[in-house]
Formats: C-alpha cells, sequence, structure tokens
C-alpha cells in the first residue's frame, strides 16, 4: 500500500488531513511535526508522497521541497496553505513541489489532489526507473538556421548527458555552452556563410547579412545535422553543417592580448576547453564532440558505484 | 530604470549599471540586438563613463554576450570609460578567463565592488 507522509506543526491540521485521506483506504499515513522530523523518517522508509504545511519551526515546507528536490526527486509533494502563504507556495511550485490544497479547503479537495497526484507521480516513476536502465541511446536530427531550435537543441542535448550521469551540474552547463558555440557556428559560418571578419567590421551588417541569407537560398535550405551518442561512460555529439567548411588554423588567437578587441574564435576556445575531446572532419564542415563522465560510475539502480 | 527582455539599466550615482535578465544565446535575434543598440545609444547620448555588467542573473553564457560586453568595451574605451563586471556564475566566471577577459576587465564578487573600481 502507497505510504502517504503528512508533515505539520499543528497537530489538529496533521490529524484533520490524515483523517481525510483515510478514508480512502488507499494510503497509509504517517506523520511528522516538522521538515526536520519529515527528513528523519524519510530516511527510514522513502513515502510515495508528502503532503506538507508550509509554516513550520524548524525546516519550513519551502526548505522541505528543497531538499527533496534534491534527495527524493522522485517524491511528488503537495503543499497545504493557510492565507497569506500564497508567495512562498508559488515559490514552492516553482521549486518542484507538485500541487497544492488551501487548508480552508482541505474537505473538498486534499483527497481528490492526492489521488491524481498520486497517479501521475506513479507514471513519472515508472519512466524515472526505465531512464536509469538506460544503458546507452543515440538521436539524430536535421534541423534548420532557427536560433529558437538551435536553443532547445542545447537544452535538450545537455539534458540527455545530464540523466545519462555522464554529467554534473556544472558540467551540463559546461556542456551546454560547448553545444551552442558548436550549433551557432554551424549555423553563420557554415550554413550561412558569414564571415566573422564581418563582425570585425560591422556586427549589425553580420547579423544583417545572416538575417538575408536564412530566406534565401542556398542558404536557407542547408540544414544542421545533429546526432548525439550517450552513453554510461561518455557523451558524443557530432554537428555537421552543409556549408563549404572552414579552415581552423586561418583564425586568430582570440586569447593573444592583441587579438581580444576581435570577435573571432572564442566559441571554438570554448568549445576546446568545456569538452574533453573536440575533433573537426578534413573539409572543416563537422566537428565531433566527447564529454566524458569525472566522477566513478554509479549504478543507477542501486545508487552504489559500478 | 528601463527593463527590456535581457538588459535592465539604470544609474546607481554616475555609474551605468547594466543588470542581464538572463541567458543571451545569441545575438542573432534581432530583439536581443536591438537592445544591445539601444543600451549603446545610453551610454553615449548620457555620456556615461562608468559602466558596471551585473550578471546575476546569467547562469552561464558563451561568446554572444562576451561579444555584446565586447561592444560596450569599446565604445566606452573610446571616450576613456572604464567597465567592470560582477557576480558572475562559476561557468561565467570560467568563460571569461578562458577568453582572457579577466585580464582587462575587472570582475568582482558585488555590485558594489564594481561601483567601487569604475568611480576610484
Amino acid at each position: 500500500m502507497p505510504t502517504v507522509l503528512i508533515v505539520d506543526d499543528s497537530a489538529t491540521d496533521r490529524l484533520r488531513a490524515g483523517g481525510l485521506l483515510d478514508q480512502l483506504d488507499d494510503f497509509s499515513i504517517e506523520y511528522a511535526v516538522d521538515g526536520s522530523d519529515a527528513l528523519i523518517k524519510m530516511e527510514l522508509h522513502v513515502p510515495d508522497m508528502v503532503i506538507t504545511d508550509l509554516d513550520m519551526p524548524e525546516l519550513n515546507g519551502l526548505e522541505l521541497v528543497a531538499v527533496m528536490r534534491k534527495s527524493y526527486p522522485i517524491v511528488p509533494v503537495v503543499l497545504m496553505t493557510a492565507r497569506g502563504s500564497e508567495d512562498i507556495a508559488v515559490q514552492a511550485l516553482r521549486a518542484g513541489a507538485a500541487s497544492y490544497v488551501p487548508k480552508r479547503l482541505l474537505n473538498s479537495q486534499l483527497a481528490e489532489t492526492v489521488r491524481q497526484v498520486f497517479l501521475v507521480s506513479r507514471e513519472d516513476r515508472g519512466r524515472i526507473r526505465l531512464m536509469r536502465r538506460m544503458a546507452e541511446q543515440q538521436v539524430r536530427f536535421d534541423i534548420e538556421n532557427d536560433q529558437e531550435l538551435i536553443a532547445s537543441m542545447v537544452q535538450y542535448l545537455q539534458h540527455g548527458a545530464a540523466c545519462m550521469g555522464v554529467c554534473d551540474d556544472g558540467d551540463r552547463i559546461r556542456t551546454g555552452v560547448a553545444l551552442q558555440e558548436a550549433l551557432t557556428n554551424a549555423s553563420f559560418h557554415g550554413n550561412l556563410e558569414v564571415s566573422s571578419a564581418l563582425r570585425e567590421i560591422d556586427h549589425r551588417a553580420y547579423y544583417d547579412l545572416a538575417r538575408e541569407r536564412s530566406v534565401l537560398p542556398p542558404y536557407s535550405q542547408r540544414r544542421i545535422h545533429v546526432s548525439a551518442r550517450y552513453s554510461l561512460d561518455e557523451a558524443e555529439f557530432c554537428i555537421r553543417d552543409e556549408g563549404p567548411g572552414f579552415d581552423r588554423s586561418s583564425l586568430p588567437d582570440p586569447t593573444d592580448p592583441a587579438n581580444l578587441e576581435r570577435p573571432c574564435g572564442r566559441g571554438l576556445l570554448l568549445m576546446q576547453t568545456f569538452m574533453d575531446e573536440v575533433k573537426y572532419n578534413v573539409a572543416g564542415n563537422e566537428v565531433t564532440m566527447i564529454k566524458r563522465r569525472k566522477s566513478p560510475a554509479i549504478d543507477r539502480v542501486q545508487g552504489i558505484p559500478r | 530604470m528601463k527593463t527590456r527582455q535581457l538588459f535592465k539599466t539604470f544609474m546607481v550615482g554616475p555609474v551605468y549599471v547594466v543588470e542581464l535578465l538572463g541567458v543571451v544565446s545569441s545575438l542573432a535575434d534581432s530583439s536581443v540586438l536591438q537592445e544591445l543598440e539601444e543600451v549603446r545609444a545610453e551610454l553615449r547620448q548620457g555620456g556615461h563613463k562608468a559602466l558596471v555588467v551585473d550578471l546575476a542573473q546569467a547562469a552561464y553564457f558563451g561568446s554572444s554576450l562576451l561579444e555584446a560586453i565586447r561592444i560596450l568595451w569599446k565604445d566606452l574605451s573610446a571616450c576613456g570609460g572604464r567597465i567592470a563586471l560582477c557576480n558572475a556564475s562559476e561557468v561565467g566566471r570560467e568563460v571569461l578567463q578562458i577568453a582572457k577577459f579577466d585580464h582587462v576587465w575587472p570582475l568582482v564578487d558585488s555590485r558594489d565592488e564594481a561601483i567601487k573600481v569604475v568611480t576610484a
């Protein structure tokens, strides 16, 4: 039977919420008197759902949501909100709480809300459990020279690396920066053939030309081909454009103090620094970047080193 | 104070402050470029010679934001002005160091420190 942990420093409200759920006969109910007590109880037994008051003396509901997001990400949290706590409730929802019920509406809404959140979380939990058992994944996209698509692609690819456990939070962001640079290069310098030399003279003319070419054949017909392969040990990204390619050796060293005022080559430098391996094809229109896991691999099912 | 999509600008005494409101992933977006041009115009028309760029809300950034700051820096340098950056995230700091811009743009932890740097 699924367990629901009810957290409230008010014994009356705690028992009231428990009584409402007890009538469902679907859940086993446990209680904690504040956020700290809840975390102690969760160490002994992880519940299937937490229902918490927001305003508590020791570790309030907002702080509890933050800790749970980190330590128990698949356990949903439902907030019980009193009048005047709406702002904190919004913060808690942004921090990852699944839903909320105003305390004055507990009688009419709590049971239904808990039932709905539980159904959704059961599906999420199944998906997350399945994803933790993924050993390898490959994806491929062909996208237009569209900055919005590129931004979404960066988010998607870095999320994939994080989900496979290759990157921690910091490395996920570094990977995102490198991907953004590589995709921007593929679009601007590759498919649209706009040169950094123009940006050096007039950055507005550079972006105007890119905009013109993005709707003008043959530039507009070119695509960026992206493939990613994720394993437990590394993420490999391959980005190819349909432009004529470029010669990296022709770029000035962006870290040379004499070149600091020039706009060229910094993207490649960031890619080189933030990825573990970067290689180009001979034509210069394809880059392959590899991000390797730094920490020892963890068995994501058991949570122990492999 | 003027709040745009990505650049909020305001004065703190004689210092013109630009606060980043999010991630600048590309200057190709015409609205971002337009905002940058507005900031340049304000700097120029106000005759401002002290600029602070507050990066607190930019969790990360790449060469596009470096390019935007470089453009402001060039404008400012041309009239003998000074620039300082503050509140960069860990990855933001790394990006500035990798590009060696930390050698030419003072990078400090808080806005108050940055204001002191450009008014000293």
